[in-house]
């Protein structure tokens, strides 16, 4: 499980970011105090840092540029300040990704989810003995290749991530989104069949389930 | 000034030397003054008087004619005291140093104004930076109840759309209020806009058809975001009943200049109100009719467009469809 660090001064927004990140299959910790984030981030050996911008006491950008010197944690800096500068200035500094508040929380799991499979904190990705290949957009298991679009590429990733589970079409939406694929709800629908039948041809009858109301399950 | 003028202007003192004159000669002529003495005396006593005039008369010509000359060339018209020397007469003098002061006066009086517009502009930043913690931690927490009623969400982004405005409009309008023009993507800064407006594009089953190939143009990206959101908004807000919605969002280049183009099929814009739509306050048929609507959206945008150097122009034909072009400026234009 991975472990990420949240520096944020707003009490009610801390602990909402903590059910959010739990609820999420990751374990959090916070700064309750702000006199050293730095060597609290670094005894707390997270995976991740959830960094405010506008923390008290040191700010974000010298906070950033004096953890940048021991570590190369990932770090994700939040800010309210629809502000150009701030974001080259922590951009410069090595921040990996930069959301604005108030952020969709769909889009902050997906950008966690993204630099940790970036930093080569993800694991191997593979279904039922076929390798995940996304440079490639194929499914292949050295002697049979599949070739999914982009599209299909990114919701099968998605319920791949979360094998066994239920995920919600928003959730398919919003990775859809991210990833720059503007389709509307019919659109994903057309999607999720194609897939299906993509899948039955490697014999994988059913592998996408459908939960009425929730969402979909990849078997 | 020209002589008639002056002239003119010192007709009561001319007519009292005249007069003066004429009674000295009578006197003069009463005494048996011989003709020779009082002609000489005459033309001595004209000569000098007609000296002084010219003198005086050259150097309020100098002096007011430069005035005037400096008026006309200036742009800010309240400087022209510092352009000019001082004059060498009294009331030249005194003009000078009551221009000088009444400028001061009012200096100060916009000064204040200014300083109170800038706090008034700083105020909105940190007021906006400020309440957007609290829609912060609401969304998180209708996200985390398990988003059990989407209409909520909607009515948040409703306010957050509604606080970008404002701040956007305070940006605009405060000339001091900086931005930063650097290389930014098209294609991101519209990207996010879109992502912006996800469930208002997903309820409205609009159809989007974004085709911006990896463009870069010279822009604040925030602000093109912004600019984008707005023009989206609209489209999505004056979709037509009649048709399933479309919208197309493409760039192409025009003399080396990029087009930006938002094209919908919406209910599009009556030839009359066409022309007017980006004017503060102007809500049109469609705002009246339809959706309310504040009529600053694309006073804002116009006025950002302006501020960044983009051109901004919007074609439509009633119940067919709206095409909104932003152009930006040639790259070398920024380019040091």
């Amino acid at each position: 499980m991975y472990k990420i660090f949240i520096a944020e001064d707003d009490e009610l927004i801390r602990d909402e970011l903590k059910t959010l990140l739990e609820n999420a299959g990751y374990s959090a910790a916070a700064a309750d105090d702000f006199d050293d984030v730095c060597a609290q981030i670094l005894s707390s050996g997270c995976d991740l840092v959830l960094m405010d911008i506008n923390i008290p006491g040191e700010n974000g950008e010298t906070l950033l540029r004096r953890l940048r010197k021991s570590c190369k944690t990932p770090v994700i800096m939040v800010t309210s300040r629809a502000d150009e500068a701030d974001e080259l200035i922590s951009m410069s500094f090595g921040a990996d990704d930069y959301i604005t508040k108030p952020y969709n929380p769909a889009i902050l799991l997906l950008r966690i989810s993204a630099v940790l499979k970036r930093c080569g904190k993800a694991q191997q990705r593979s279904y039922r003995g076929f390798e995940v290949n996304s440079a490639k957009g194929c499914l292949d298991n050295g002697e049979r290749e599949i070739i999914l679009t982009k599209n299909e590429m990114i919701i099968f990733r998605e319920l791949l991530d979360s094998l066994g589970e239920i995920v919600t079409r928003d959730r398919l939406m919003t990775a859809l989104w991210d990833n720059d694929e503007y389709i509307n709800d019919n659109a994903l629908t057309v999607n999720i069949s194609r897939l299906r039948a993509k899948l039955s041809e490697l014999g994988f009858d059913g592998a996408i389930e459908t939960r009425k109301k929730q969402g979909y399950v990849l078997k | 000034m020209n002589f008639k003028e002056f002239l003119a202007d010192k007709k009561l003192s001319c007519a009292l030397a005249v007069i003066a004159l004429l009674t000295d000669i009578c006197f003069m002529r009463a005494y048996g003054v011989p003709w020779e003495v009082v002609l000489f005396c005459t033309a001595v006593l004209m000569i000098a008087l007609f000296i002084a005039l010219m003198v005086s008369f050259l150097k309020k010509r100098s002096f007011y004619n430069t005035l005037n000359e400096r008026l006309e060339q200036l742009d800010k018209k309240y400087l022209v005291c510092e352009t000019l020397d001082t004059p060498a007469f009294i009331e030249g003098k005194i003009l000078c140093n009551a221009l000088y002061r009444t400028n001061k006066a009012m200096c100060e009086e916009i000064d204040i104004y200014r300083r109170s517009i800038s706090e008034l502009a700083d105020f909105v930043e940190l007021w906006v930076h400020e309440i957007k913690l609290p829609l912060s931690s609401l969304e998180l927490m209708l996200y985390n109840s398990g988003y059990t009623d989407k209409r909520a969400l909607k009515q948040l982004r409703r306010i957050d759309g509604c606080i970008d405005t404002v701040l956007y409009y305070s940006r605009a309008e405060n000339a001091e209020k900086d931005y930063i023009i650097k290389n930014a993507s098209l294609r991101g800064a519209v990207a996010e806009a879109v992502k912006k407006l996800r469930e208002d594009m997903l309820l409205s089953g609009a159809e989007l058809d974004m085709e911006l190939s990896d463009v870069s143009v010279m822009t604040d990206s925030k602000w093109l975001t912004f600019i984008s959101e707005q023009i989206l908004s609209n489209s999505l807000k004056y979709l037509s009943p009649k048709r399933p919605g479309k919208i197309k969002i493409y760039c192409n280049e025009q003399d080396g200049r990029t087009l930006l183009v938002f094209e919908d099929n919406g209910i599009g814009i009556s030839s009359n109100d066409l022309a007017r739509i980006f004017e503060k306050s102007f809500t049109g048929e469609n705002g009246r009719t339809g959706q309310r609507s504040t009529g600053m959206g694309l006073y804002i945008v116009k006025t950002l467009c302006v501020r960044l150097g983009h051109s901004l122009n919007a074609q439509s034909v009633k119940d067919e469809y709206t095409r909104i072009t932003i152009g930006f400026a040639k790259n070398d234009f920024y380019k040091f």
